[in-house]
């Protein structure tokens, strides 16, 4: 089989008495999970990216996770409606803590955004406490996704092939990790993780104003959601989307704009500790509140407290817009180091971009229109615009679109190592092209020394505890040397997605160690597994579901080699050998509409056997084909 | 296109890097120190389309680590390239090894010393808050650029005169002027971060 499928083009035509045959698409979509709400989206027939309504006819999924004591899970609306009953069940804005550890969390910003105690989990991860049962952010947000991934399959009226996640530019390596792990436990195969900014540039089709004047399509993408702030410095040429720089907040968004409300409507209201059903009531109230403001002068908010009576206040944008000011102008820096990074001025900028709910506010629009110095663009949905360049990103990748548009994007922070005095020695700097790699060598400064201790670290600042800690390991069996003769080699290596990984070899003996810098802060393969595995004890028909999809995306792989391999190359066989394999396929074809896994994965082994004699005649042509000096291509 | 023996032409599937190529040879830029930027970048983009892992999605996992070793190497080389003082180094060391490690100012470069001290006592006594901060450090900005250029054009003059089988002296030069582009590379991050200390200040 495997012969088969790797001279088959991928993703060419299925079997032709395949309904599906025509299309012969990838199903993949873009997902945009968000801080308070969630997308996903793919491109229509028309080859349009659209967000994938539910069957309420809303495209927004609220990022809002409810945990019902019987163990039923809630996901979205019916969530949200749950949370002001059962605060204490209820999870929202799960990705604010997705990737920290408790430490960071209570250190400072970040903290208080869910009225749950959090605990410190496993890894050194945060966790949140509910009644019975303790959750990871990772859990609560494959929770969001596997509700996506339902809603794009029924759409669809099949299991996804991929998808591609989009992540803010910012986030850094143990989000990012974070992330995948949680598309991972939901059933989803990450084709890339996308940065924000850069999916909503591909969604604005910013390729087309590139032609338009003198200036070298230069962008900014000016990101500021729910949860998190990023800004992108992008250089458009000839179909290629190169980011040159990016900076960001991933702890700033119109959360921290309704907490601010919150605090001004406790405070006048003399409440010093509300409770959770409060605290509750008054975010939703500040979070209604601040969109009315961004259409009206001034908003009403009612919000019942425990007394009974009703805290009623009128609220003026003016006064909104003095308690967020200094929030708002934090992003000015940002974007400064980021044009100066990209080696840009705001005047050489072709234009700017406005993602994300937040940029609705109009003194967010004020601040950046003054700041680069232009009128920003904002000719799509901001809530909608990174999904749809996650779908359209999704297709690229999927091989669906023939445009050669690509996509080149940066390390957000910079990646180090600790070294003498708690220093961080930078080994790749931020903003440096993905995928990358450096290395750097050390050595040994005690004669006899056998052992060295690889602390890898991630951000701008010299110290080591001002910077996050990625992981931590060791080189063992250095053999004995004097001080300085040893060659340690440390190598960082990062991949598309961004993520990285570490390894360190002495050089003179080969005593390597490696670790993808994962099980430190995150969860470890087990982990994930023995989650997969309570998932599945809780519904066992879900762990059926799930093996048959999987066989028949895999059924459907086959077929579509199959198809491809008879097409080219089918005069290799005469009628009775071609009749053969037209059987062997249409029993797998039969087999994959039925709802017998093992059944479909007995009939592709069977196709396997009995195409067998085809595959190698196609090898024997390919090699007859070099031997000759000529393409496959050429005989056909 | 500059990487062609990348595919076997037989089966088109992709092949390990070739890593006895020089990072020039990769980009098909001369081997030299004088560069054309636009010719840089467009190889650069053209070989990104061909090789980049989004491309290879769903190829098989020896393709899709090929690649991911191709663009990597690829992204290396083009940063190198890109900044001159990584060029120079780069160009050195393949021409003459041993004299990478030769040049340092501590032995022979009193004078640059003395200047490089100047312009660190006068970036520490800019008063970060003062109102005319900010154009303090324009100022030191705009003569550490104009050394640079300076040593710029030293060093195109330089590598321009290395023929083949031109002494060791020349390459000594080479990685003195290379040292002091490094020592003003360093002051400018200094700024940077003085820069950035004094915006912050601002919004704050």
């Amino acid at each position: 089989m495997d012969v088969l499928l790797d001279i088959a083009e991928p993703g060419q035509s299925l079997l032709p008495h395949d309904p599906r045959a025509r299309s012969g698409r990838q199903r993949v979509v873009g997902i945009d999970l968000g801080t308070t709400f969630s997308l996903v989206a793919a491109i229509d027939l028309e080859g349009r990216p659209v967000c994938m309504p539910d069957a309420d006819g809303r495209v927004a999924l609220p990022s809002v996770v409810h945990y019902a004591q019987d163990g039923s899970v809630l996901v979205g609306h019916d969530a949200v409606m749950q949370a002001l009953l059962q605060p204490q069940r209820t999870i929202s804005s799960a990705k604010r803590l997705l990737g920290r550890g408790l430490a960071e969390l209570s250190a400072g910003e970040g903290g208080g955004q869910t009225p749950l105690p959090l605990l410190d989990g496993e890894g050194g991860m945060v966790c949140i406490a509910l009644a019975e049962r303790v959750l990871s952010p990772v859990e609560v947000s494959a929770e969001i996704l596997k509700s996506l991934k339902k809603r794009a399959e029924e759409a669809l009226g099949a299991p996804l092939h991929g998808a591609v996640v989009t992540v803010p530019a910012y986030f850094d390596d143990a989000q990012r990790q974070a992330t995948k792990d949680a598309a991972r436990l939901a059933g989803l195969e990450v084709l890339r993780l996308v940065n924000e900014p850069t999916a909503a540039a591909l969604a604005y089709g910013l390729d087309a104003f590139q032609e338009s004047d003198g200036r070298q399509g230069l962008f900014a993408i000016y990101d500021l959601g729910g949860g998190t702030f990023d800004v992108s410095i992008l250089r458009l040429d000839r179909g290629i989307f190169q980011v040159l720089a990016t900076g960001g907040n991933s702890r700033l968004g119109g959360d921290d704009f309704d907490q601010r409300l919150v605090d001004h409507l406790l405070r006048e209201a003399g409440i010093e500790k509300p409770g959770p059903h409060l605290l509750q009531a008054c975010r939703q109230a500040a979070r209604e509140a601040k969109e009315r403001l961004s259409g009206s002068e001034e908003a009403d908010v009612a919000v019942p407290l425990p007394d009974g009576s009703t805290l009623r206040r009128l609220i003026r944008r003016d006064q909104f817009e003095t308690w967020i000011t200094d929030l708002v102008q934090s992003t000015g820096l940002v974007c400064r180091r980021a044009m100066k990074d990209a080696g840009v001025t705001a005047a050489a900028l072709q234009g700017v971009v406005l993602v994300g709910g937040s940029t609705r506010i109009p003194l967010v629009r004020r601040f950046v229109a003054q700041l680069f110095q232009r009128e920003p663009l904002c000719d799509l949905d901001p809530d909608r615009v990174v999904a749809l360049g996650a779908a359209h990103q999704a297709d690229l990748l999927a091989g669906n679109d023939a445009t050669e548009l690509l996509l080149l994007d940066v390390t957000p922070l910079s990646l180090g190592l600790e070294t003498m005095g708690e220093l961080v020695e930078k080994i790749i700097p931020r903003n440096t092209p993905i995928p990358a790699a450096r290395a750097q060598d050390f050595t040994t400064f005690k004669d006899g020394q056998t052992a060295m201790a690889i602390h890898v670290l991630q951000g701008e600042r010299e110290l080591v505890s001002q910077c996050r800690s990625l992981a931590r390991f060791e080189l063992r069996g250095i053999p004995p040397m004097v001080a300085g003769a040893a060659r340690i080699r440390v190598s960082f290596r990062v991949d598309a997605d961004g993520l990285l990984t570490v390894s360190a070899r002495e050089e003179t003996t080969l005593v390597e160690q490696s670790v993808v810098v994962k099980p430190s802060y995150g969860l470890s393969d087990g982990q994930i597994e023995q989650m997969l595995r309570d998932a599945l004890v809780h519904g066992a028909e879900d762990l059926r579901l799930r093996l048959l999809n999987e066989a028949r995306v895999e059924a459907e792989r086959v077929l579509g080699a199959v198809g491809a391999a008879l097409q080219q190359d089918g005069e290799l066989l005469d009628g009775a050998e071609r009749a053969q394999v037209e059987a062997a396929t249409l029993r797998l074809w039969e087999a994959a509409r039925g709802e017998d896994h093992e059944m479909i994965g007995r009939v592709m082994t069977q196709l396997d056997k009995e195409t067998a004699f085809f595959a190698q005649r196609r090898m024997d042509r390919s090699i007859r084909a070099a031997m000759t000096g000529r393409h496959i291509a050429d005989f056909s | 296109m500059v990487a062609d023996d990348a595919f076997c032409p037989t089966c088109q599937i992709i092949q390990p890097p070739d890593l006895d190529r020089n990072f020039f040879q990769l980009l098909g830029m001369p081997v030299a120190f004088s560069l054309d930027a636009r010719q840089l970048q467009s190889t650069y983009q053209a070989l990104q389309k061909q090789f980049h892992p989004d491309r290879f999605v769903r190829r098989s996992a020896t393709e899709r680590r090929l690649s991911l070793e191709h663009v990597t190497r690829l992204n290396q080389a083009c940063q190198v390239l890109s900044d001159p003082l990584a060029r120079s180094e780069y160009l050195l060391a393949s021409l003459a090894p041993a004299a990478t490690g030769q040049g340092a100012p501590e032995a022979g470069d009193p004078d640059f010393l003395l200047e490089v001290m100047e312009q660190r006592e006068a970036l520490a006594a800019v008063e970060l808050t003062d109102a005319g901060a900010a154009e303090q450090l324009a100022g030191l900005r705009h003569q550490a650029e104009e050394r640079m250029a300076h040593i710029l054009v030293t060093l195109t003059t330089l590598f321009a005169s290395c023929a083949p089988g031109v002494g060791p002296e020349k390459y000594r030069q080479i990685a003195q002027v290379n040292h002091r582009l490094r020592y003003h590379r360093r002051f400018l991050e200094a700024l940077d971060q003085a820069e950035e200390k004094m915006l912050a200040g601002e919004d704050d």
